[in-house]
């Protein structure tokens, strides 16, 4: 048996290599469980991998695979050369997830094919955002992801033809009660999640990157206008910064961290691929607090780097400075993150987390989303909708 | 090997006690998995299915790891319930106290499916006599798993009565050995037909009737990493009263059957198709439709014995252990 991980962690490592002048408290003061150590040092320095025991390869793919990165474990273990070195049983199951992944990449490039037939000669930019867009880059974070979901982003004017033409086309939503439609049209930033016969993968089209009733307001127009067309397709990506504008507000602006990790891990694989481009932090700061979402973006940047060991150049603190979290706002965040992101350890024998934490953070992603007048109507209303049947709600 | 202490060889408190610290490992073969329960009914039925299991101190790493649970709360003096757990998730809602094994059996079959994925993967009863197999690839209530326990009790080694599992790049099938799970009226049809089966506890009132489980032979147990080439693929067809017969399937609808009845056929991409078309290819595949057991192991001996040699295509076995 080994203990090899657990005596440095790699926590206390980067906090070193920290150049924000910054700590990281949640993981020095509350100890971090044995398998979030597992999992983050396997991310932030592969080469660890090679020393593990049998008993921690054991909880290390157990945690990975609850928290969806089994196969980009795979992947980041292959780019880093440390793959052959993998015992043969546990090589079994990084093979089997990272096949998994090329799976569902292979349905999502059927969606996308799909899509640009039934969408061809609309007129107007058809943007692909997050894994979608990762794929059509073919960049590294697309490498072993698992893909959930299809999404793409069209102007507002535009949601309504989109729409059609989808419709039309045997794309379904599958949320025909009025209240449910009145969210997504009137608050969200997405229409209802589409389903089709053929595929096996929901379409999700947004209008923005954000509820348009949420407090940040980012432009819409602007990320549209900024959007980098894709080689050999009728597509169009988010600018590598806008890329990291969205996926940053996606984890911190616009989610209670539960079971979220695997989106830092896209946050830290955007830095690998995007961030050593000319002026890619200066932009990346710009264009944030443009978006009035510097603040999302400073903690995906200080996450990174704190717990993953992205390189940031120290200037770029700087640069938000201003925007920059309290004491008191960056070490709850980090205590949410600690507490809920990680999948829950795997021999636990309970599979729920505590409620006094996740609701906690539920209150503050609703917070965020919602202004008090629609966060009260929307609690009531989903509190009497959950007491009623479902056939009464859906008539 | 032959030395090995077994699972059979402890005691219900002992086995409960391991079971609830570091769990008993198990090796079916193609995977192995660790079981933690802190419920005594369940360790005495898995000394009785799983007797001739080795009894491994194995820590480290395993395919999957699986938990069953007594519920916790007030309702345990009322209505006592039983979970499974697998990785701080628990995929079914709680089972009543008294359907331990059947939850544990159901509960392996869904994590093992869903974490066998560098394997080929088809739902089909498995057997093999000489390491040339009999594929039944099956959907419910066709009588697969009656099929592979009868023929098993007369002479075939069990590879599986769930998965079989295909190496991708050999075609060999690997056994995963585990209690064959017998339902309704197969229960008392095999133990008429075959008073020597070591059948587990009857638990009545299952979601799927009337459950009991078939322990495997030692022979099949000890053979469990010995791989088998697949000899003849059938799809069985109970229908009561009828005369036992075999018609042949085409390749394509064969292909199609087996496809579609895999757990991962679709996430192996083109060695799924690859290894799918090579079985109906080199296999003869038939539909045996059948009432009476007797009759269908003797059509089964018939049909093995009659393409003995006759697809030589394959390389020679190799023990995978």
């Amino acid at each position: 048996m080994q203990v090899s991980v657990s005596e440095t962690t790699p926590i206390q490592e980067t906090a070193r290599k920290d150049r924000s002048g910054y700590t990281s408290f949640a993981m020095r003061k509350t100890e971090p469980a044995r398998h979030q150590v597992l999992l983050l040092s396997a991310f932030d320095d592969p080469h660890r991998c090679v020393s593990l025991g049998g008993d921690e390869w054991d909880i290390l793919i157990r945690t990975a695979r609850q928290a969806k990165l089994l196969g980009r474990l795979c992947a980041e273990l292959r780019r880093r050369g440390v793959l052959d070195a993998v015992p043969d049983s546990v090589r079994a199951h990084l093979d089997g997830a990272y096949g998994y992944s090329l799976h569902r990449k292979h349905t999502a490039l059927g969606v996308l094919w799909g899509l640009e037939l039934v969408l061809n000669g609309c007129g107007f930019p058809l943007v692909l955002l997050k894994g979608a867009s990762y794929i059509a880059q073919g960049i590294s974070t697309s490498d072993g992801r698992l893909f959930e979901d299809i999404d793409i982003m069209v102007p507002k004017d535009s949601l309504a033809r989109v729409e059609d033409r989808l419709t039309i086309h045997g794309w379904r939503t599958e949320k025909p009660d009025t209240y449910d439609q009145r969210y997504y049209r009137e608050w969200s930033h997405e229409l209802p999640p589409m389903w089709h016969s053929s595929y096996a993968m929901e379409l999700d089209v947004h209008h923005t990157i954000l509820p348009v009733v949420a407090r940040a307001k980012p432009i819409a127009e602007r990320l549209l206008e900024r959007a980098i067309p894709v080689v050999g397709s009728k597509f169009r990506v988010l600018s590598p910064v806008d890329q990291l504008v969205h996926a940053s507000a996606h984890l911190f602006y616009d989610s209670d961290f539960q079971g979220r990790f695997k989106d830092l891990i896209d946050l830290n694989s955007l830095f690998v691929d995007h961030g050593s481009s000319p002026h890619f932090w200066d932009e990346l700061a710009r264009e944030a607090k443009i978006h009035g979402l510097a603040r999302s973006v400073w903690y995906a940047a200080y996450f990174c780097m704190a717990w993953l060991g992205t390189t940031v150049p120290g200037e770029f603190f700087a640069l938000l400075g201003a925007e920059a979290p309290g004491r008191f706002a960056r070490r709850s965040i980090e205590f949410g993150m600690t507490a809920l992101a990680f999948p829950l350890h795997p021999d636990r024998r309970d599979f729920k987390r505590p409620t006094s934490i996740s609701s906690v953070f539920e209150a503050r992603a609703l917070w965020l989303r919602f202004p008090a007048r629609i966060l009260v109507y929307h609690t009531i209303m989903k509190a009497i909708r959950s007491s009623m049947p479902r056939t009464v709600r859906s008539a | 090997m032959s030395q090995q202490p077994t699972v059979g060889g402890l005691t219900a408190p002992s086995l409960v006690q391991r079971m609830t610290e570091v769990g008993l490992t198990v090796d079916f073969g193609a995977a192995r998995v660790r079981i933690f329960t802190d419920c005594e009914p369940l360790a005495s039925a898995i000394l009785s299915v799983y007797q001739h299991f080795p009894d491994e101190q194995h820590s480290g790493f395993v395919d999957a790891t699986v938990q069953v649970l007594r519920v916790r709360g007030l309702r345990r003096f009322i209505n006592p319930q039983i979970e499974f757990l697998s990785d701080a998730n628990r995929p079914f809602e709680p089972f009543p106290a008294d359907t331990t094994l059947p939850l544990l059996e159901w509960g392996m079959n869904y994590a093992l499916s869903d974490r066998i994925f560098h394997y080929l993967v088809l739902h089909a009863g498995v057997v093999a006599k000489n390491n040339r197999a009999v594929l039944f690839p099956a959907i419910p209530g066709s009588g697969k798993s009656t099929l592979t326990a009868a023929l098993h009790l007369s002479g075939y080694r069990l590879l599986s009565d769930e998965f079989g599992v295909i190496e991708p790049e050999s075609g060999h099938l690997i056994p995963m050995v585990r209690p064959v799970a017998l339902k309704n009226n197969s229960v008392p049809i095999i133990r008429d037909r075959f008073p020597s089966a070591v059948l587990g506890p009857i638990f009545p009132k299952t979601k799927k009737g009337e459950v009991s489980h078939l322990a495997p032979s030692l022979d099949s147990v000890r053979a469990r990493h010995t791989v088998a080439v697949p000899a003849v693929v059938v799809f069985p067809r109970y229908a009561k009263g009828a005369r036992c017969r075999l018609e042949d399937v085409d390749a394509a609808s064969a292909f199609n059957r087996l496809a579609v009845n895999s757990f991962n056929y679709e996430f192996l991409g083109s060695k799924g198709f690859r290894r799918v078309t090579d079985l109906v290819r080199k296999c003869p595949c038939k539909q045996l439709i059948f009432d009476s057991l007797d009759d269908a192991i003797a059509t089964i001996d018939d049909l093995l014995e009659s393409i003995e040699g006759s697809k030589g295509s394959w390389e020679s076995v190799t023990d995978a252990a």
